[in-house]
């Protein structure tokens, strides 16, 4: 296994009484492809929005590099190399496709290269050049989910999170974004974690696999280990 | 936790008593007429506070326009009694009638607002008022209007008279939580949507708290231009009166019987003695309001109950849920 | 006779630059902050006392106290909202609402102190020249008054659109958690747009008290002035900003003295009653977006 870059120990988060996210601890190598399976309510999502800082977690550490970052802001993560995609994309509808990507970039790391990631999206995702003046809220699903990754692009990052990227899209353009991330894996050796309910495709292009129900996780192992009957009854917990 | 039911009554007893003693002083005047014109300031304050608390901490419907009914029922108890020689009770019961009259017209505009903008909308209508009330012949204009009343009441009867509608505001902030109504309206001010799912008729249930807080304000503006004697439209209307209400609930605590009364409390003690510092004392009302909102926003009855359980048993820590975004 | 009209109606669209920025602090803390900041009428009274002060002090003339007095009030606005207001909004929407509104409550009081409770006016040589354009007399006021707003606005409008800053302050506006996510720190956005606010009230408190006198408790008039061109104009839109200012001051003109501020009034209560949805629905979208967000 390669050197270990994003590690969540022993995380618990709740929401009131109700613990979403029960003692989890995940460790992610650099250069791999990750994914987090569940159904809904598993608790992946939360587990995420603790990566990325948006929640605090009531338990646990988060280490990126090493370095411990419970503590940190979510904007100071992006800054250090952690770039969560948010479920849905959430594009800044309002602003063009070439204002959402240069704000990506807001971080003080990137801004010196925003021309450079520019162009690096663009040929990552040549449609995006040809919508740039387009207001994000009138695009496509497809289109406005390569805008949010195009954005988290943008920051530079070392580690990117996907949330449920091909929710709602249909599977041509989850194909074809999927494509691009294993692009982006091989080139600049992206570290992905893929937070996904669509387990086959995910296990496909994953090495490793965690499954998670009701806020733990029920089974882990290579992708390509894990037989499908064990990772069914993981899954949906019978 | 006691059973609702254990709680209400405990209130109403506590409350009762209350009354009794606070009855017998009036009745018998011990301690003098200073205490009496203390008591009913508080009272009133009590009162007005509790009528916001009710807007605002149940309701969630946060007004910064209850002066509009401070201002007309002072000014219909003025014209009542002035201009037409009425005795003062029927001006008193003019007031009520009339903020009632405009409560009800009103919310069929106000409660269609929602949040932030409900809050600005009262205030530009109480400042209408004001103006409209300073460019009207009828009330003198900005000259003002004097309140007769013969034989004028005396501290002690403009005491109990407070005594009287405080409590009626108190035991209606009592009996109201625990009614079916009143479940209804505290399901409201948490989730407006989920509630209408439930059953519970929001639009007719925010207008009769609007109504009940606008009549009771009203017949405690009548009793303080009934003690003072005379109206402005900068004093009947002025803004001054809601920050008075903002503070007594949040020092006191919001959503709770207590709260206002200590607030109240609070309130005409600290104003008095900051008086001896003119120009001073809204600034530290102010100040001493935000620093409770920031550093203990439940308020002092609340935090005094919670430090007394905690004394008791160690509470479970509050922060084990999710904290959300920090900026 | 028509001259006469069409003299009015000019010096009222005229009057409108002052009206728009009135507004425009307010309307960019309710766009982006999403809060109503009930103190930004006595940002405003503080801005024309600045101007005033800095005029005899300095002995220059008042616009170019705009130099100190924009600054000053940014730093000002900047750090209420970061100490003060940041930590509220935690708690929800009213908290921060009743903080802004204690702030408002200090200030003015710590003006009267300062400063007493006269009617104040800045006074320019040029105050009452006016210059004749095809039979019409236009004081020349009001032709500056228009020009600094304009002016402002443009300024303003580039910033937010052209500029690193803008386009976050744009985005924390438009999902404010998607902002924190691509490297933007919420707070810091937050405090910018209510220093910019601030920033635009020095500028208003300018003009204002080039037109009007003022006391230290005029701060709630400008509020409510402020409120309704924003109710009018719509949510951080620049151009319906001063449209509105526009339509605010025709009013002004036709009303009078006596009954322009009432008729506004109405105006505002009647607009927001009849659609009370349409002019908010992109905040209930924002806010309504995940969780429970009504501090946002």
């Amino acid at each position: 296994m390669s050197e270990e870059i994003l590690r969540l120990e022993n995380i618990k988060a709740n929401y009131g009484d109700f613990p979403a996210v029960d003692d989890v601890s995940i460790c992610i190598g650099e250069g791999d492809i990750v994914s987090v399976l569940g159904t809904n309510g598993s608790g992946k999502t939360t587990l995420m929005n603790c990566a990325a800082g948006l929640i605090r977690p009531s338990g646990g550490r988060i280490f990126l590099r090493g370095e411990d970052i419970t503590e940190m802001p979510p904007e100071l993560r992006v800054n250090a190399g952690l770039a969560l995609v948010p479920q849905g994309g959430r594009c800044f509808a309002r602003m063009s496709v070439e204002d959402n990507l240069l704000t990506g970039s807001y971080s003080r790391r990137a801004r010196k290269q925003s021309r450079d990631s520019l162009e690096k999206v663009y040929s990552l995702f040549p449609v995006l050049k040809e919508k740039r003046k387009q207001q994000a809220g009138t695009l496509s699903g497809g289109e406005r989910q390569m805008t949010a990754i195009g954005r988290a692009m943008m920051s530079r990052p070392s580690v990117m999170l996907f949330d449920e990227l091909s929710l709602g899209l249909a599977p041509v353009v989850v194909k074809e974004i999927y494509a691009r991330l294993t692009e982006l894996n091989g080139s600049e050796r992206m570290t992905i974690v893929l937070i996904e309910q669509d387990t086959r495709r995910a296990m496909r292009m994953s090495s490793y696999t965690y499954i998670m129900l009701k806020g733990r996780i029920v089974l882990e192992g290579r992708s390509d280990a894990l037989k499908d009957e064990d990772v069914k009854t993981a899954y949906f917990g019978i | 936790m006691m059973p609702a039911g254990d709680r209400t009554k405990k209130g109403l007893i506590v409350t009762g008593v209350l009354f009794m003693v606070l009855f017998v002083i009036g009745i018998t005047g011990i301690g003098g007429s200073n205490v009496l014109r203390y008591g009913f300031r508080i009272l009133l304050y009590i009162t007005i506070g509790e009528m916001w608390n009710l807007l605002s901490g149940y309701a969630g419907l946060t007004s910064l326009g209850q002066q509009a009914f401070i201002g007309l029922s002072g000014y219909a108890l003025a014209v009542a009694t002035t201009k037409y020689g009425l005795f003062y009770p029927l001006g008193i019961v003019a007031g009520l009638v009339i903020s009632l009259g405009a409560a009800f017209v009103l919310s069929f505009l106000l409660l269609r607002i929602e949040g932030m903008y409900f809050s600005i909308t009262t205030w530009v209508v109480a400042e209408a008022l004001g103006t409209l009330f300073m460019s009207l012949m009828y009330v003198n204009r900005g000259a003002g209007m004097t309140v007769s009343a013969e034989p004028y009441p005396r501290i002690g009867t403009l005491y109990l008279m407070a005594l009287v509608l405080c409590f009626a505001s108190m035991i209606t902030m009592i009996l109201l939580p625990g009614s079916e109504f009143g479940l209804g309206v505290r399901a409201m001010r948490d989730d407006v949507q989920a509630a209408e799912s439930l059953g519970v008729n929001v639009k007719r249930s925010r207008r009769i708290i609007y109504l009940v807080a606008a009549g009771f304000t009203a017949l405690a503006g009548s009793l303080f231009f009934l003690n003072k004697g005379t109206i402005y439209p900068e004093s009947g209307f002025d803004i001054g009166w809601t920050i008075s209400m903002v503070f007594i609930v949040i020092i006191g605590g919001s959503g709770t019987v207590a709260g206002p009364v200590a607030g109240a409390v609070i309130y005409v003690f600290l104003s008095e003695i900051l008086a001896h510092y003119p120009g001073w004392s809204n600034m530290i009302l102010g100040a001493i309001a935000i620093l409770m909102i920031l550093f203990c926003p439940q308020g002092v009855i609340p935090a005094i109950g919670a430090a007394v359980r905690n004394s008791a048993k160690r509470r479970r820590k509050g922060s084990d849920g999710c904290r959300e975004l920090d900026y | 006779m028509i001259m006469y009209i069409l003299q009015v109606l000019i010096n009222g669209i005229l009057l409108g630059g002052v009206y728009a920025i009135l507004g425009l602090g307010m309307s960019l803390t309710l766009g982006i902050v999403k809060l109503t900041n009930l103190a930004h009428g006595e940002y405003i009274i503080l801005g024309a006392y600045a101007s005033m002060v800095l005029q005899s002090a300095l002995g220059v003339d008042p616009i170019l106290s705009l130099f100190i007095s924009v600054p000053l009030l940014f730093a000002g606005g900047y750090l209420l909202q970061r100490l003060l207001v940041n930590r509220a909004m935690k708690d929800g929407a009213e908290s921060a609402l009743l903080v802004t509104f204690g702030i408002s409550v200090i200030l003015k009081d710590a003006l009267l102190l300062i400063f007493g409770a006269d009617a104040r006016h800045i006074t320019v040589s040029y105050g009452n020249e006016s210059i004749m354009i095809a039979g019409l007399s236009i004081p020349l006021l009001n032709i500056l008054l228009i020009l600094i707003s304009g002016a402002s606005i443009l300024f303003l409008e580039h910033f937010m659109q052209k500029t690193m800053t803008g386009r976050a302050i744009r985005a924390v506006s438009d999902d404010t958690e998607a902002a924190a996510l691509t490297g933007i720190n919420v707070g810091h956005m937050f405090a910018l747009a209510a220093g910019i606010a601030a920033a635009t009230a020095a500028v208003a408190g300018l003009s204002a008290g080039m037109k009007w006198t003022w006391y230290p408790s005029s701060g709630g008039h400008y509020l409510l002035i402020a409120f309704v061109i924003v109710v009018i104009g719509g949510l951080g839109n620049v151009g319906g900003t001063f449209a509105a200012g526009i339509v605010f001051g025709l009013i002004q003109v036709i009303g009078g003295a006596s009954y322009g501020m009432l008729i506004s009034y109405i105006f505002l209560v009647v607009i927001l009653t009849l659609k009370p949805q349409s002019m908010f629905p992109r905040i209930k979208k924002l806010t309504g977006g995940r969780g429970n967000d009504a501090g946002r």
